[in-house]
């Protein structure tokens, strides 16, 4: 017999006693009928029958009009109650807000596709450098054009890269961010106008350029006129052919401006990596296998080097792809918290209710009958809440975009979703049934059966379920204090890490001279001003300034050494750079004036690019070759290694005097306050005016405020988990407060009679809170259990710890113990206010 | 006299047409065949049974037979009342058509 007509001839059974035969015997008879023709027929309507049939069963017992019955009971209830009504219903708002906010964005970010055609083909193309641990390296010309030539898997490359631009003849000139995209990026991601018509990407075509959505809004007042008409940038015309959407993102690369990017026959053989490449593979290859091929381009074509294709999307939400996974989990779990402390509440009054369910079971009412009455009181408190919830979870999502670092590469969170809806609707159901199935059990089971009469009966301590749900209360919220607090251990870590710099005290600034205006006599120039400059104490400047860019890599050669493909960071730095950052020298000596444009060609290296490429020996008076040997640099110095940021690994680094590359204009500018900032941002100003009034001043920033900045997705997971913890721990804590408040109301009596025989109160008490401690002890081990169960979950999430240390899970059992501890202490205490006459003659249901 | 519901009145018109044997199945094939709508067995026995309450119906159970795996059919049949709640409510139908023309009698 077929799945569907075992389920059809049992739900027949249910029908009421005068028909049920009938039914089912119709059923069958209509199955065998119908099973003639065809049997999938005959199953589909056999099984268009289950609803109905449902139906039917339900009427017929009446449990649709009793449950509506209970249901308004239960609205009645809480209106007699309001005080507990609106705890349970605000705490159900908090579980329920949180899980719907991060379902919403899990939804948004992970399961809705990116806005492309045929998004679930686009894929991200690095090139590797895996002995390095580098697996996110943008490519050059040459790889690019030795991928397409080679790589089978793709039915399409597109690339782009990221340039600045000055625009001028529109008000104050400003510096604008670029991002130029190749006629197969347009292709691969479908690129499209919102507005005008899109700019034309191929080879001889005039220059034109596209305006993001953000950037028209901001500086044009999002007019149409604008379109059509010609901005200056860079001292070129370019005409602005149209609005790009307002969703479009790619790999989070903002720009203000969009162009076009071509290569020139020099241009596709350069070996510099400043390539982001999105691929679109062919029809039914899978990720994996494309990776592997391109790999294998890249390896052939060099040794060492490899490449690999992850999909857009999780390359697009990045670690957010593993962080929004757990935090709904963690957000799951302080629903279950918040459904056990609703629960408390219900048992609470449950069992000042035992009296009246004693009564109905006398008067035949069923346990099941009894526990459905509980159920269905839970709902209508578990439907406000679910409706607080969702419009709370909309104020979360928001703050919880806001405040993400590099929100621009994600796609907006719709609110008004079906299926975001449908999860706060199921939620709320399912956290009713949970907290209503708790005093449903209780209120049904078999020892109610005596309550009736029974208000002499003497009780020490609270409900045994009422205990139980406080230790998984204290359990749950023990694991989710455990993972902020190695989240926050993590990012104490994180903060005090050594960058082998000191930015504290350090400006920095934006100088982008416009190309083809002269350059090092400028910078020459105002660097001489500035070191005569009252409060300034240094100035230095590169191209990229740790902290705020990563600047571009490349190959430097040894001679006499054999060719390691390792990836270095170079900067151009004026010689005061070292010092304005104060980067220790080990060895050698820093630049001065001697490296003047025409002097020997030098360079200084840092620690590890020495260590690594002469083990053991001096590297003072070696020769190294930028990409090759032709026009050979001698090491004068080498200095310690820094980290770019605080998560960041330590790559080597090759420094040469700015006056000595011609190729690259140093842009960022390094001051050493010697008072104030806003003083040191002053004499900048003096110094770069007095040469050039023109000189476009930007990117004003302390280099502590680019620390904290680059600290900002770690900071934020630290947020998260600490107002997770805290309210599970707030949340547990109401639940140990209620047993003992609870054992307290019940034991009154025997209290009172107690004290009454002569016994002193403290101990009676210390008694309370030692039943309190054994529930946490409890509580607190299988929390400890749970976190060690789970610790790899929570990995992700930490920087240079490991998800296991002993030493935070003793520190978070001793901190929950000595909170339980507290706030059992408070109800215990009223033990000692208990008057003996008073309480023997009190009712303890009361 | 209560009104009666769309579906409840297909259902006894329904029961009426096969006055020999109306049993659900039965009573199911004939709305189905001459309303062109499919009804399940589950919905239709909801309606049969609130029509048995009401008086409108009443019903009997039959033999069992080894076609239905060896169950009996419950046959239904109109009730007096119910035959005069029909009458009432296709002459009050008829009346509220009569003279607009919108359908040309079929038969």
């Amino acid at each position: 017999m077929s799945a569907v007509r075992r389920l059809v001839h049992a739900l027949s059974r249910l029908l009421p006693r005068e028909i049920a035969d009938a039914a089912a015997g119709d059923l069958e008879e209509q199955w065998r009928r119908d099973a003639r023709q065809s049997r999938a027929r005959a199953a589909a309507r056999l099984a268009a029958e289950i609803p109905a049939l449902l139906w039917c069963a339900l009427r017929s017992r009446d449990v649709v009009s009793t449950f509506g019955r209970d249901l308004r009971y239960g609205v009645r209830l809480a209106c007699r109650q309001p005080k507990a009504a609106l705890l349970s219903l605000l705490t159900l708002a908090l579980g329920l807000g949180a899980a719907t906010a991060l379902f919403a964005l899990t939804n948004a970010w992970l399961l809705r596709p990116l806005p492309f055609p045929d998004a679930d083909r686009l894929v991200a193309v690095w090139e590797t450098v895996p002995s390095q641990d580098v697996f996110e390296n943008t490519p050059a010309p040459a790889v690019l054009f030795e991928w397409r030539a080679r790589a089978r898997d793709f039915d399409a490359l597109g690339a782009m890269t990221t340039a600045v631009a000055t625009m001028t003849g529109a008000g104050d000139p400003e510096r604008l961010a670029v991002l130029r995209v190749d006629e197969e990026m347009a292709r691969v991601v479908g690129l499209r106008a919102a507005a005008g018509r899109l700019m034309s990407v191929s080879n001889g075509a005039p220059a034109e350029a596209m305006l993001s959505d953000a950037f028209w809004h901001r500086r044009f007042g999002g007019s149409p006129a604008v379109i059509g008409s010609s901005l200056t940038l860079d001292g070129q015309p370019v005409v602005v052919a149209g609005v790009l959407p307002a969703d479009l993102s790619l790999l989070g690369l903002g720009a203000d401006v969009w162009r076009p990017l071509r290569f020139t026959a020099a241009e596709r053989e350069s070996r510099s990596r400043y390539l982001w490449v999105i691929g679109r593979l062919r029809h039914g290859i899978a990720v994996a296998r494309a990776s592997d091929e391109v790999n294998a381009v890249s390896m052939s074509r060099e040794p060492g080097l490899g490449a690999r294709a992850v999909p857009l999307q999780e390359q697009t939400v990045g670690s957010l792809g593993h962080d929004l996974p757990v935090l709904l989990g963690a957000t799951g779990v302080l629903l279950l918290i918040a459904c056990a402390n609703v629960a408390g509440l219900a048992l609470a009054r449950a069992s000042v209710r035992r009296r009246e369910f004693a009564v109905r079971a006398a008067l035949g009412a069923s346990r099941g009958r009894i526990a459905m009455q509980m159920i269905a009181e839970a709902m209508p408190v578990a439907f406000v809440g679910g409706i607080a919830g969702l419009v709370m979870s909309g104020w979360l999502v928001r703050a919880f975009v806001a405040w993400l670092p590099q929100r621009e590469a994600l796609a907006p969170v719709p609110l008004a979703d079906p299926r975001v809806f449908a999860f706060g609707l199921a939620a709320s159901v399912l956290s009713a049934l949970c907290f209503g199935s708790v005093p449903a059990a209780a209120g049904a089971s078999r020892r109610n059966a005596g309550a009736a009469g029974d208000d002499t009966r003497v009780q020490s301590a609270s409900p045994a379920p009422l205990r139980m749900l406080a230790a998984v209360e204290i359990a749950l919220s023990v694991a989710l204090v455990i993972a902020a607090a190695l989240v926050s251990r993590s990012f104490i870590r994180l903060s005090r890490v050594d960058l082998g710099f000191t930015p504290n005290g350090v400006v920095t600034f934006e100088l982008p001279r416009r190309p083809g205006s002269e350059s090092h006599a400028f910078f020459t120039e105002m660097l001489r001003r500035l070191e005569t400059s009252p409060g300034i104490a240094g100035a230095g400047l590169t191209q990229a300034l740790p902290l705020k860019s990563f600047g571009f890599g490349s190959n430097f050669p040894a001679e006499g050494v054999p060719p390691a493909n390792r990836l270095t960071l170079w900067r151009i730095v004026s010689p005061q750079y070292f010092d304005t950052l104060k980067i220790p020298m080990v060895e050698g000596r820093a630049f001065d004036g001697r490296d003047a444009s025409g002097a020997p060609r030098v360079a200084i290296v840092s620690e590890s690019y020495a260590k690594a490429t002469w083990p053991g020996q001096r590297a003072i008076g070696r020769r190294i070759g930028w990409a090759t040997l032709e026009r050979p640099m001698t090491v004068v110095g080498v200095v310690r290694d820094i980290r770019l940021t605080a998560s960041a690994p330590i790559v080597p680094h090759v420094y040469m005097p700015f006056t000595q590359v011609d190729e690259f204009q140093p842009s960022q500018l390094a001051v050493r306050t010697g008072a104030s900032v806003a003083e040191a941002v002053e004499a900048v100003r003096r110094a770069v005016w007095a040469i050039d009034p023109s000189q476009p001043i930007a990117g004003i920033q302390t280099m502590d405020a680019l620390a904290w900045r680059t600290l900002a997705r770690r900071r934020f997971q630290l947020a998260l988990w600490i107002s997770f913890a805290a309210v599970a721990a707030v949340l547990s804590l109401v639940g140990i407060y209620g047993v003992v408040s609870f054992a307290v109301r019940r034991s009154v009596k025997e209290l009172g009679i107690r004290l009454a025989l002569g016994a002193r109160s403290a101990p009676l008490a210390a008694r309370l809170v030692a039943q309190a401690l054994a529930i946490a002890a409890a509580g607190t081990t299988a929390g400890m259990l749970i976190a060690y169960w789970t610790a790899e979950t929570v990995r992700g999430f930490l920087v240079g710890i490991e998800p296991r240390e002993p030493i935070v899970y003793a520190a978070v059992a001793a901190g929950v113990l000595l909170a339980t501890a507290a706030a059992a202490a408070i109800p215990a205490h009223r033990v000692t206010r208990i008057d003996p006459l008073e309480a023997i003659a009190t009712d303890s249901h009361g | 006299m209560p009104d009666l519901a769309e579906f409840e009145l297909r259902v006894l018109l329904g029961v009426l047409r096969r006055a020999d044997a109306a049993y659900a199945v039965a009573v199911r094939d004939e709305i189905e065949a001459r309303t062109g709508r499919s009804v399940s067995i589950g919905s239709l026995y909801i309606t049969l049974q609130r029509l048995e309450r009401k008086g409108l119906l009443r019903s009997r159970l039959g033999e069992p037979t080894s076609e239905r795996g060896g169950r009996a059919k419950r046959f239904y049949a109109v009730t007096r009342t119910g035959v005069a709640l029909l009458r009432a409510e296709c002459r009050m139908t008829q009346a509220m058509w009569a003279g607009l023309g919108l359908v040309a009698e079929e038969r």
